[in-house]
């Protein structure tokens, strides 16, 4: 009843690998008064973190504090039937949550209730999967053909297949486990001669190339000439100035360039998998849609366009604000 | 919990601040209502014990009226018995004195005593005896004296002698003195 008399104030929170993003609505009357995003480096609820949050929970009794759930072991499911979950994952020790009775979230119960210990000083209200906020971020989209949808993060990518808004298949990666094969990958490139991912013996040597070649789709693919375009990526790489001895700007572009390859290589492997799987009818994917929540991510358009032929829709998202969108359609 | 691995906590508007605010104002309210309800209580209380002292006096005004009236008896009874006092000592006075005026010559057979009056019977030696010794003094008492002579077998006289005094005038005068 008291509820209509007060703002309602939404703190929403995002830890990423080095950093803490902290976005702030407050809500009067459905308009929004105000919003505030604020940066920390840190990874804990340290006292500025703390202060800053106390701030704007002292503004209103009706403020929910929300966070992305950025637990490994996590992921979603194509069914809500308890009966067929055990088909996909071992479920027994994580937390379920059926998604509009048509796909399940899931996340491990003691990661969970680690965050929420973590976050006890000031508790938390809710915690999103990434799959929810994919989810809700291309909901127009999902209605369509099947496609596979991305949701980049610092650390973490979420990979699902929906198909008429019914969930086909998830992953959710982290992006550090693939860090060491990666640079195993890279370590040799020589950024004067470029990069030529054809090239690149470790590549040839993972089954996943083979497992491409099998899809009847792409046995023509020598008549795309984007094909080739490859070869520009690695002379794009190649004209970096190796002799301005890789000061901070160009260290900076190399870790993208590192993460963005990284990300594609995990997509590759992912949607191998998929195709691979028997768990699940292969289905050719032919659109990608990316949420882009590092603000780096414009790279992989051009791996995913050019080494795997996708039709590639990429759009940014703020991760802080779609959990505040997110956390507005749970209180309603 | 549609999208959420938790439930929300429970918000209320309640916060420690609105609570003290909520306190005080209903401590406050609450004073004040029973306030209200005491002075109530006591103008009720007042009411009634005006209307019971209206009672009381307008009963004590009934009774003091009743007093008043049997004063008003009493007073008449007392100054009744107080006239029938002196009337009775006057009579008593007045019989005695009668009784000292007897001469030891004249001897009186009856008397009646009358309201205003007194009837003397007897007998005396000689009309003369009974002018001399019996006749003067009464009628220095009575306002109308009035004497009958008959002789008796010895050479005496039988006399009735009839004595009145006029009680009108005695009864003003001892309203006149009432009065004073």
């Amino acid at each position: 009843m008291l509820e209509i008399f007060y703002l309602k104030v939404f703190i929403n929170i995002v830890v990423d690998s080095s950093q803490t993003t902290v976005y702030v609505e407050n809500i009067s009357k459905n308009r929004v008064l105000n919003k505030v995003e604020k940066v920390f480096s840190t990874l804990i609820l340290n006292d500025e973190v703390y202060e800053f949050i106390l701030k704007y929970m002292d503004e209103s009794p009706y403020y929910y504090i929300s966070i992305l759930n950025s637990s490994q072991s996590q992921g979603a499911i194509p069914t809500c039937d308890k009966s067929k979950l055990f088909f996909y994952e071992d479920v027994s020790t994580s937390n379920l949550l059926c998604i509009n009775k048509k796909w399940s979230s899931y996340t491990s119960k003691n990661e969970l209730l680690s965050l929420e210990q973590r976050y006890a000083k000031i508790g938390l209200d809710f915690v999103f999967s990434p799959f929810v906020l994919l989810a809700n971020f291309f909901k127009k989209e999902m209605t369509k053909e099947i496609a596979l949808y991305i949701l980049l993060e610092d650390k973490f990518i979420s990979l699902a297949i929906f198909q008429h808004s019914e969930l086909v298949y998830a992953q959710y990666l982290y992006l550090e486990n693939q860090v060491e094969d990666v640079n195993l990958l890279t370590y040799d490139v020589d950024l004067d001669e470029g990069i030529d991912l054809e090239d690149i013996d470790a590549i040839e040597e993972i089954d996943m190339f083979d497992d491409f070649s099998d899809i009847e789709d792409l046995d023509n693919i020598d008549d795309i000439d984007e094909f080739s375009d490859a070869q520009d990526i690695g002379n794009d790489i190649s004209s970096l100035d190796a002799d301005d001895s890789f000061d901070g700007e160009n260290s900076q572009e190399t870790d993208t360039f590192t993460a963005d390859y990284q990300r594609f290589s995990l997509i590759k492997n992912t949607l191998n998998d998929f195709y691979n799987n028997e768990k699940y009818e292969s289905v050719f994917i032919e659109n990608v849609f990316i949420a882009d929540g590092t603000g780096n991510g414009g790279e992989l358009t051009s791996y995913l366009k050019e080494e795997m032929f996708l039709t590639v829709t990429f759009r940014n998202i703020n991760l802080a604000s779609a959990i505040c969108d997110t956390a507005k359609l749970e209180i309603e | 919990m549609k999208y959420s691995f938790i439930t929300p906590r429970k918000k209320t508007a309640l916060t420690q601040e609105l609570k003290l605010v909520l306190g005080f104002f209903s401590m406050t309210i609450f004073m004040l209502i029973a306030t209200y309800l005491f002075l109530v209580f006591k103008e009720y209380q007042f009411t009634k014990n005006k209307a019971d002292i209206v009672q009381k006096r307008y009963e004590l005004k009934i009774a003091i009226e009743d007093m008043k009236q049997q004063i008003g008896y009493i007073n008449n009874e007392v100054a009744l018995s107080k006239e029938i006092y002196n009337h009775n000592s006057l009579l008593k006075e007045s019989i005695t004195n009668l009784f000292d005026l007897i001469p030891s010559r004249i001897t009186l057979s009856e008397a009646k005593l009358l309201e205003n009056g007194l009837i003397l019977y007897g007998i005396t030696p000689s009309k003369d005896t009974y002018n001399f010794m019996l006749h003067a003094p009464l009628r220095s008492i009575f306002h109308k004296t009035y004497t009958s002579f008959y002789p008796a077998k010895n050479g005496w006289y039988r006399f009735v002698s009839t004595n009145y005094v006029e009680t009108v005038e005695v009864k003003e005068e001892e309203v006149t003195e009432d009065e004073d």
